[in-house]
């Protein structure tokens, strides 16, 4: 059953209120109460207006997820391919039963339209800081698709601006509004394994192809209802194939960073929020990893990483190594604790029974991840994962990819955000952007 | 230390290369590329590489790579290499070769790739590559070069050395920017509006400034935006006033509502000791876009000393800034705002009342909880499950003594069960009695919630108790739900070939069939498999309620040991009932084994094809088959194809298990 949309928005109304109110005391008395949500649905004042950008992947999830909640307005959509736009817009106007969609090629045209609250975006990890940064300056709040950029001193960069410009951020990291995760994380918090040893995160190896483009390599004009030089935007020039965009374009290092960061986001954050390192990183780190093969898709099929933080807890991460086991494995001086999608498990077993006492540490609870933004959009209060958090837990990824890249252990300084003693690393902790592109700061 | 492709392939590689260099020495065809050159191996390499284009010989980049790698720990084969490349960026080599070269001078390029990188700044093909690398490479020469080639340059190439400049904050830069900031091409003002704000310096804050007074429409919100990163720059390098003076500018002009909240926070993150009143001013102002930017300082502004001035203005405020408030104020344990927060819950807005109990949560305490409990109990929806999660997550000393008090005195039916939930979601260990209690008399609801309750609370000692329980109710529902609690704290003991052993002790003692029933299927629950003798007994009693029950207990076994009984009992049963248990618990089952092989799986699935009627067990099937991607199964999944009830299933698992097979 879909809603109707109203072309009054949440901003107007606001506004309207105020004037109205100032100008004339009785306007409240000849409102109906049913303007104020009393018969059921929110009123269109309480709805958030909200726009997509990007639909080849996890933007449709991410829309129809929102969509369902009464208080969200969807009112546009944004796709560079014509035939993606086309998809989402049939979406939502099927949603509401009218055809009051409007659609954009272009973000910035979606910018412009002034009645927006809040955005999500879900586009290849090139266009993160780009696209995110100009909403942010547009006074938008954003749900967006981890990992939160594609290099560090982008994402050092959004965290700033979101911060400057006071806007509520929700990284996709939804693990965090689940309820093993949440356990599993709030018990290691409350030292139920002791002082930590070692941290396992098995993350997925090789290439998946998503999009059944993989081995289309030859290089040839881009379809019609694509456009590939915005598709490209900042990035360096690279010829068109089928296999180098849609939901592929995450195995070439120069759009994406591979399973390694596409999953950081999830199980290193999971490890993060049980270790307290929500907003720190780690002080050193060296790993290898395996590249079967140049061309398109470039990016490591294998991975192994060595981290460390400045309390001396040492973490893995690894993709591909049987023996480190998918998911977030915390292992204490009195057991372990592990979880994963739909699993966790622990030593002692006993451990899972374990009750979070009054007094002790409760990390923030979710188990809605949109309604977690949503909530956010109207208290103004910061979400379960918000943009600072998504940064820290990309960073292990990005300095990752530096080490296996130099091949050598580098050392970080988490607070600075700068390598230390090492003027090459620090060199690739950020991206250079083809003309005409430039990275607001 | 890094992997690449596996060593041998590399020797073969490598050798391939030598022959190769060998065949062309002995045939005089080959020529140098570069007398830079010194080692052969990367003479060879980059003589391939110079015809390179994108969906070509690939496998030379990863030559390239290794060769870099390998010689960029050692200085002076880091600088034949660097030199090397330096030489082949002014080769006829394609743009895509020189992009790869370029690719690895990032990293190691130093002052010596400089020129030959400045010959490629002014060409359309070769700019951008350039600029990648010259970016990365430290020094004043190179900000001198990247200056002269934007002054000469037009168009795109002159917009990518702006960008340049910006990320380099070349402070140099700033006359010619400013310029460029006033010309009439919007893409040129644009870019070097963007750079300046990058470059942040004093110049570029008085310039930038000077043109927002001056500009109009997007020139304004362009320098609006460039502005306010200036001011950031400065506050990180401690020079607040000026920020400050920025700050005040931007709240001045006609930019954006954005940036006026940028500022805005900026003001109050600078203001010190006065923040406090510039908050409240826009808090009380009915600005609906500022309140919410006020809202997110409070932290920052307000401690407990001077949160009464905001609990003041709580209730006078309209209902969507009274959510937002409470959330703010919720950060504060003190007596006031919790006083606030309860008088909220009167509010005619139930967004207003759900935001006063989430606060509640966060700074009620034992005398809070009676109020919870009577939210949760008379509310419904949204506002009951925010009544009953305050009311679980209460952190304040003193709540779960509150919590006994109130079960023991309360009078109302409805709140007796909330209390009762309350104990178990808390895990109240000292309320195990009560729970007893309620789960032996009074309201069946109640007792059905304490039962649920005792899962939490009670422990393996208490078994004998649980089962005495269980065996003295009657009523459907609350033995039901009984067995469960019986199945779940006996889970709890260690040693899994244990956890039956009570309940067949009580077993042997009881003679009512009822009674026997019920131990049988809590059995089923535990799923201890040294009872599995005493459930196939079971099946054949001539008492056709033990037989039903051992059914059951077999079908909800949680492991997968009796999977050849319940397969059995779906091929011979005369049982309808039974027949569909039997058969969906041996589909589960199937599913929770491991496996040498996928065809393995399948063929156990096979076996039960001729019982499948239904088409709720042929989605079962189909949902399991794509864990078991093989041929057998995807044949399997396209013999339902044809099925209209489950066509939509079997397609996915179609698509599922090609999807694996190919990957």
């Amino acid at each position: 059953m879909g809603k109707t949309p109203e072309k009054i928005n949440r901003r107007q109304f606001v506004k309207r209120l105020s004037l109205a109110a100032a100008g004339a005391a009785g306007f409240p008395a000849i409102v109906p109460a049913s303007v104020f949500g009393r018969s059921g649905a929110p009123p269109p004042s309480d709805r958030i207006v909200m726009a997509g950008i990007g639909f080849g992947m996890q933007g449709i999830p991410n829309m129809r997820s929102l969509l369902n909640k009464d208080e969200v307005q969807w009112v546009a959509v944004c796709d560079l391919d014509k035939e993606h736009l086309k998809r989402a817009q049939d979406i939502v106007d099927e949603f509401y039963g009218n055809t009051s969609c409007a659609t954009y090629h272009d973000y910035r045209e979606l910018y412009q339209r002034g009645d927006l609250d809040a955005v999500s975006i879900a586009v290849p990890d090139h266009w993160h800081a780009i696209l995110s940064i100009a909403a942010v300056q547009t006074g938008l709040d954003i749900f967006a698709e981890k990992p939160l950029t594609h290099s560090l001193r982008e994402g050092r960069a959004l965290c700033n601006a979101v911060k400057s410009y006071g806007r509520i951020w929700q990284t996709g990291s939804w693990q965090r509004s689940v309820a093993n995760f949440h356990h599993a994380a709030q018990l290691v918090r409350n030292g139920r394994i002791g002082k930590i040893l070692m941290v396992e995160v098995g993350l997925p190896q090789g290439h998946h192809d998503f999009a059944g483009t993989g081995g289309q390599e030859t290089m040839g004009p881009p379809p019609a209802h694509l456009d590939y030089d915005l598709w490209l935007g900042p990035a360096p020039y690279a010829p068109y194939c089928p296999a180098r965009v849609h939901m592929n374009w995450r195995w070439n290092l120069d759009f994406g960073g591979g399973q390694l960061m596409d999953w950081v986001g999830h199980h290193v954050d999971i490890a993060h929020w049980g270790l307290g390192f929500d907003y720190t990183g780690p002080v050193e780190i060296e790993g290898s990893g395996e590249f079967t093969r140049a061309g398109v898709w470039n990016a490591p099929t294998r991975y192994y990483l060595r981290a460390k933080y400045a309390d001396g807890t040492p973490m893995v991460v690894a993709g591909g190594h049987e023996e480190i086991r998918s998911g977030t494995k915390w292992i204490g001086e009195h057991g372990w604790i592990w979880c994963n999608r739909g699993g966790l498990e622990a030593y002692p077993t006993k451990l899972l029974d374990e009750f979070i006492g009054p007094d002790e540490k409760r990390l923030t609870y979710s188990r809605d991840h949109t309604q977690n933004f949503l909530d956010g959009v109207k208290s103004r209060r910061p979400t379960i994962a918000p943009c600072e958090i998504a940064h820290r837990s990309a960073s292990v990824g990005h300095l990752g990819v530096i080490a296996i890249e130099l091949g050598r252990k580098i050392n970080f300084d988490p607070e600075s955000e700068t390598i230390l003693n090492d003027p090459e690393a620090n060199r690739l902790l950020a991206r250079s952007y083809r003309s005409p592109w430039q990275l607001p700061q | 230390m890094r992997k690449e492709i596996n060593k041998d392939q590399k020797k073969v590689k490598t050798a391939a290369v030598l022959i190769l260099s060998l065949c062309l020495l002995i045939n005089g065809g080959y020529k140098n590329l570069n007398a830079a050159v010194e080692d052969p191996l990367l003479e060879m390499i980059l003589q391939e590489l110079r015809t390179y284009e994108p969906g070509g010989n690939d496998d030379i980049l990863l030559q390239l790579r290794d060769y870099v790698y390998e010689h960029r720990n050692d200085p002076e084969g880091r600088e034949a290499c660097e030199k090397a490349l330096i030489a082949f960026l002014d080769s006829e080599a394609t743009t895509a070769a020189k992009m790869e070269v370029c690719r690895h001078l990032r990293t190691i390029g130093s002052e010596r790739a400089v020129s030959a990188l400045q010959r490629m700044l002014l060409k359309t093909e070769t700019s951008d590559i350039a600029r990648y690398t010259l970016e990365k490479i430290p020094g004043h020469d190179v900000d001198v070069i990247l200056l002269q080639a934007m002054n000469r340059s037009q168009g795109g190439i002159k917009l990518g050395l702006i960008s340049t400049l910006g990320h380099r904050r070349t402070a140099d830069a700033v006359p010619a920017l400013l310029k460029l900031a006033a010309a009439p091409d919007p893409k040129m003002a644009e870019a070097a509006l963007a750079a300046l704000g990058n470059i942040a310096s004093s110049e570029a804050a008085a310039g930038l400034t000077k043109i927002l007074k001056s500009s109009q429409g997007e020139p304004r919100i362009q320098t609006g935006a460039a502005l306010l990163a200036c001011a950031e720059t400065l506050r990180a390098g401690d020079r607040n006033n000026e920020a400050s003076e920025i700050y005040a500018q931007i709240i001045g002009s006609q930019v954006p509502l954005a940036q006026q909240q940028a500022a805005l926070i900026g003001t109050v993150e600078l203001a010190g000791p006065s923040s406090e009143a510039v908050v409240l001013e826009v808090l009380k102002g009915g600005n609906a876009d500022l309140f919410a930017v006020a809202i997110g300082v409070i932290p920052d502004t307000f401690t407990a000393n001077n949160v009464s001035k905001l609990c003041a203005l709580q209730p006078q405020l309209p209902a969507e800034n009274q959510v937002q408030l409470l959330a703010a104020l919720s950060h504060y344990k003190d007596a006031l705002v919790k006083k606030t927060a309860v008088q909220a819950l009167s509010s005619q807005d139930p967004d207003v009342r759900i935001a006063a109990l989430k606060a509640l949560s966060k700074i009620g305490d034992a005398s809070t909880v009676k109020i919870l409990v009577q939210h949760a109990a008379e509310s419904r929806g949204t506002e009951q499950l925010a009544a009953r999660s305050s009311l679980w997550g209460l952190g304040a000393k003193g709540v779960d003594v509150a919590v006994l008090d109130a079960l023991k005195s309360e009078g109302s039916s409805e709140r007796q069960r909330e209390l009762l939930r309350a104990v178990g979601e808390r895990r109240i260990l000292p309320g195990k009695d009560l729970l007893f209690t309620y789960a032996q008399t009074g309201d069946s609801r109640n007792r059905v919630e304490a039962m649920r309750s005792l899962r939490t609370v009670a422990i393996s000692s208490d078994l004998p108790r649980l089962l005495d329980v269980l065996l003295a109710t009657t009523e459907n529902t609350e033995r039901q739900s009984m067995t469960s609690t019986v199945a779940v704290v006996a889970g709890r003991i260690v040693r899994p070939d244990s956890r039956g052993l009570l309940v067949v002790h009580k077993l042997s003692q009881t003679e009512d069939i009822p009674a026997r029933c019920d131990l049988y299927r809590v059995l089923g629950k535990i799923g201890d498999t040294s009872t599995l003798p005493l459930l196939r007994q079971a099946l054949a009693n001539t008492d056709a309620d033990i037989q039903d029950a051992a059914v059951r207990a077999l079908a909800e076994w949680p492991g997968p040991e009796p999977r050849t009984e319940v397969l059995r009992i779906a091929q011979t049963s005369q049982n309808p009932t039974h027949q569909v248990l039997s058969l969906q618990a041996y589909i589960r089952m199937v599913g929770l084994e491991e496996y040498d092989s996928p065809e393995e799986a399948v063929q156990l699935l096979q076996m039960c094809i001729p019982q499948l009627k239904r088409a709720e067990e042929k989605k079962a099937l189909l949902g399991l088959l794509p864990n078991y991607p093989c041929q057998e199964a995807l044949e399997m999944a396209e013999s339902f194809l044809s099925e209209e009830a489950v066509i939509e299933e079997a397609e996915v698992a179609v698509a599922r298990i090609k999807d694996r097979l190919e990957y």
